[in-house]
């Protein structure tokens, strides 16, 4: 018997013949009641940085040349503003396995560099919570990135986001791909997918796109 | 610094007296691993390791959570309690009854014994003011006492009673209460006593049965480890639960009953009706109706309560309906509007099982076989009535669709505390 991540009640699976065929256990780890509560960005989205209720391209995308693509699963409403306090601030990492069947779907066959946390906040936070989800999707990933310490970016204002140096640097001697996507949990205002994905457009990477789970 | 004597705290939660800390000060490592596990020092749970592992070599324990993660690597402070300056404090100067004098006495008893005892009361018994002799006792002595209870809204009718009738400040902790302070009086949840360690001379947990605290192993622990090393405990309850059973049969707990209600009344015995249809419950609502008491009906879900309530609303357009759930914000101000007539229905899920009082009030539970309604929830449930002395009875009513053992249990238990009551 297993109980839903989030809210602790009886998790009741859905079995499908295959998985009894082939004894898999449940891949569930979040009950339906909760689940329903992450809000999926519907079909009207920027088409190049996911912004919803967009049709075509926004006015930000618009303007700027070369953007670079994006794409996100969930808003980021109340709910998922709640799942973010256990799993980061109160640090259940126990949450990370929330999105596995959903992260495996669409990231299958793709080259993936996960946004890093800086050292200090690795040894404070204990994990990185990208890094996290990953690992517990059983997806591989590159570790190209490092993040220098700087004030976290919740307690900054969106201008003070987009006009902040940036905050990457690459490992030393890393191999470049020629195509990758480099993922994040949450994208507010976008700026640190762009840095870093700029970084790498400047190392050599001829395609670059970026993914975050919530927009 | 004052904060830390008997209290055992995180680096985070100690904030700037850390820079501070005496000499004295006693540390322990977060978790102590094991092979196989590691243990959490603060709540006692032992976790597997690859459950629990962060991704640096580190381990976090996922029960105590919420109080602020403890990690294997991080460590627990702690000072040991000091005595307060001896004071009597006791305001309050009712009367109590023949039989409440009686359980008043063996607390008394127990406190001179330093033992454990288990206050067995029947809903409505006036359990609060029993505990007053002893509380008072411990104070006037230099001693420490903690009351804690599992719920929120317990311990918050707890603090605006006990705060009227003793002299002294109370310290009120629950998650979103003000800050500890040092006073030799404190109520609290019983989550709230994973922060103290050998705090307490007197330790007085109300209401056991409840949940989370009945099947909660890391609460027992921390119930354990609050109290000082010699010290007395209290449970007071109104249905006894498996495990405090075990022990007093085992000699380890001492047991008082207390089968009386205050206006000596007997425990109105629930009826179970089979209800294959809603259609009948509605017929029974409907004579209930006609007399004019107030109504509470219990539903085992959110979910179900609110359809319910939108159906009765429709079949009953002349009655003034409310429901309330954890999650209904104007909860209190709904209560009170039941309390004093406005609404003449009342649905809720089971928040309303304990703790509130509503005068001449009829109870029904809907769907009474649901996993939710315990053996101690339902008598918990029943208890609501015959609360007052102008009508000490009622009509309890279980609709279900398949007798459990839960139910039949709490209609035994409430026959037997009648009989020991000397009602036949």
């Amino acid at each position: 018997m297993t109980n839903c991540l989030l809210c602790h009640n009886i998790l009741t699976p859905l079995f499908q013949f295959s998985d009894i065929f082939l004894s898999r256990k449940p891949r569930e780890t979040v009950c339906r009641d909760c689940w329903t509560q992450f809000d999926v960005i519907s079909e009207t989205h920027c088409q190049i940085c996911y912004k919803p209720d967009i049709t075509g391209t926004c006015n930000d995308c618009q303007q700027v040349t070369n953007p670079i693509p994006h794409r996100a699963i969930f808003h980021y409403n109340e709910f998922a503003k709640f799942y973010f306090q256990t799993y980061k601030f109160q640090g259940d990492f126990r949450l990370r396995s929330a999105f596995n069947t959903v992260l495996t779907s669409s990231l299958k066959k793709q080259l993936i560099v996960p946004i890093p946390v800086s050292p200090e906040r690795l040894q404070t936070r204990g994990f990185n919570q990208v890094a996290g989800f990953l690992s517990s999707a059983k997806l591989p990933f590159l570790d190209l990135l490092i993040k220098n310490e700087a004030s976290h970016q919740s307690l900054k204002t969106r201008t003070e986001r987009l006009t902040s140096d940036n905050p990457f640097t690459l490992k030393d001697k890393a191999e470049i791909p020629d195509k990758l996507v480099i993922i994040d949990d949450i994208y507010t205002t976008g700026a640190t997918l762009r840095h870093a994905a700029s970084l790498l457009k400047n190392a050599g990477c001829a395609h670059v796109s970026t993914f975050s789970l919530f927009r | 610094m004052n904060n830390l004597f008997g209290r055992l705290l995180t680096r985070q939660e100690l904030g700037d007296d850390f820079e501070h800390l005496p000499a004295n000060t006693v540390t322990f490592p977060g978790m102590t691993l094991t092979n196989k596990c590691a243990i959490c020092n603060r709540c006692g749970t032992s976790s597997l390791l690859q459950t629990v592992k962060l991704e640096i070599s580190a381990y976090f324990c996922p029960e105590c959570l919420q109080l602020g993660r403890i990690r294997s690597d991080e460590l627990l402070y702690h000072l040991p309690q000091q005595n307060f300056s001896p004071q009597d404090t006791l305001l309050w100067n009712g009367q109590l009854t023949p039989y409440q004098a009686e359980v008043s006495r063996a607390l008394i008893t127990a406190i001179d014994q330093k033992s454990q005892i288990l206050v067995h009361a029947v809903t409505g018994a006036g359990k609060t003011e029993m505990i007053y002799a002893a509380v008072s006792k411990i104070i006037s002595s230099g001693g420490t006492v903690g009351i804690a209870t599992p719920r929120t809204d317990v311990a918050r009718e707890l603090h605006t009673r006990l705060s009227r009738d003793f002299s002294i400040p109370i310290s009120l902790l629950h998650a979103e209460s003000e800050p500890y302070f040092p006073t030799p009086l404190v109520i609290s949840t019983t989550h709230q006593l994973l922060r103290f360690r050998h705090a307490f001379d007197l330790l007085i947990i109300d209401e056991v049965d409840a949940f989370p605290f009945a099947d909660n192993d890391a609460l027992y622990f921390a119930a354990e480890q609050s109290r000082k090393m010699t010290s007395t405990l209290i449970y007071l309850t109104a249905t006894s639960t498996d495990k405090l059973d075990k022990l007093v049969k085992r000699g380890q707990l001492e047991k008082v009953s207390l089968s009386r209600r205050f206006h000596d009344n007997p425990l109105v015995v629930p009826k179970v009706i089979f209800s294959g249809s809603e259609k009948l419950i509605y017929r029974h609502i409907k004579k209930q109706r006609e007399t004019g008491f107030p109504l509470l009906i219990f539903a085992p879900v959110i979910t179900f309560g609110k359809l319910f309530s939108e159906h009765l609303c429709r079949l009953f357009p002349d009655e003034r309906i409310g429901f309330v759930a954890s999650t209904s914000e104007d909860r209190v101000d709904k209560i009170e509007r039941f309390r004093q007539g406005q609404l003449t229905i009342l649905i809720s899920t089971t928040i309303l099982e304990r703790g509130v009082t509503f005068p001449k009030v009829d109870v029904f539970v809907v769907h009474s076989e649901h996993r939710l309604f315990t053996k101690s929830s339902l008598i918990q449930i029943a208890g609501r009535a015959g609360r007052s002395p102008e009508r000490p009875t009622g009509l309890v009513y279980f609709f279900h669709t398949g007798l459990t053992r839960d139910m039949t249990r709490a209609i035994s238990e409430i026959r037997q505390m009648n009989r020991l009551g000397g009602f036949t």
